[in-house]
């Protein structure tokens, strides 16, 4: 269904996040789990009236597999972040650095400016992010693979 | 060339020395600070050829950094790398004394489109 912010593809996913991380492998498609427990991460984007209008999700295996590739901690690191839900304040900061960077997969030329206001687990989302969350319009996975450190899925879901 | 990078984004900054480097603008002493108040600083002390700087950024954004620079009287080339480029952002820029402005989200052709006149 056609929003006002694009959702991205796999090609435009691979050509900004390439940058970011050599070896990347990006694939569309992947079952993501958004229950509170899941671990989740996400990054809440909104119009600059402060209005949400997106989210980017990445479920527990990518965000603890991004908080730990950004700064280039050990792969265990990532593993053992993965298997407790839990992130440290490092992986966090890099986790909203990357969601950060993803606002630039939901605009283009044609669409209104967006930035990301914050990142938060899927146990403890903001109100409006939960509304978003349940009644997207748009909305599009990829599974994410990083060499050595693994992946999981990353998610993008639009007002 | 000495050449710093100014945006408040660590992702962003990696971008954009990633890009240069894909543009083909290799070997260059590429230095990065992450707001207008750090770069101010850096640039009296290091004296750069080449500022790219992001629009948005704590303490002092980058038009003020370029307002500042001008009225310090400093010699350099300086141009924006942004999210947003409205025409009243290209205008204020161009005004402020601003060589370029390229939007994200950016390619290696668009660095070398913009950045082939002031990167020898």
């Amino acid at each position: 269904m056609a929003t006002a912010y694009p959702l991205p593809d796999g090609p435009k996913i691979m050509q900004l996040l390439g940058l970011l991380f050599d070896g990347l492998d990006v694939k569309p498609g992947g079952a993501f789990d958004q229950s509170p427990a899941g671990g989740a991460w996400f990054g809440l984007f909104v119009a600059d009236s402060g209005e949400p209008v997106a989210l980017c999700g990445a479920d527990a295996n990518l965000a603890a597999t991004w908080g730990a590739a950004f700064s280039m901690l050990p792969v265990a690191a990532a593993k053992e972040a993965a298997k407790t839900r839990e992130l440290t304040g490092v992986m966090i900061e890099n986790v909203r650095e990357i969601m950060n960077i993803c606002t630039r997969l939901v605009m283009d030329a044609s669409s209104l400016h967006l930035k990301l206001d914050q990142v938060y687990p899927a146990k403890s989302l903001p109100a409006p992010a939960a509304a978003l969350l349940g009644a997207a319009r748009g909305r599009r996975e990829f599974q994410i693979q990083l060499p050595k450190y693994g992946g999981g899925v990353l998610t993008f879901l639009t007002a | 060339m000495k050449i710093l990078i100014v945006d408040d984004s660590t992702a962003m900054r990696m971008i954009v020395k990633k890009t240069l480097r894909l543009a083909g603008f290799e070997g260059h002493d590429l230095s990065e600070v992450d707001d207008g108040a750090k770069a101010l600083a850096a640039i009296k002390a290091s004296k750069p050829d080449l500022v790219l700087s992001d629009w948005n950024m704590p303490n002092m954004t980058g038009l003020q950094l370029l307002e500042a620079l001008t009225a310090d009287k400093v010699k350099l080339t300086f141009g924006f790398i942004t999210t947003e480029a409205t025409p009243d952002m290209r205008a204020k820029a161009m005004g402020a004394g601003a060589k370029f402005l390229i939007s994200k989200p950016f390619t290696p052709e668009s660095f070398k489109e913009h950045l082939s006149a002031h990167i020898r």
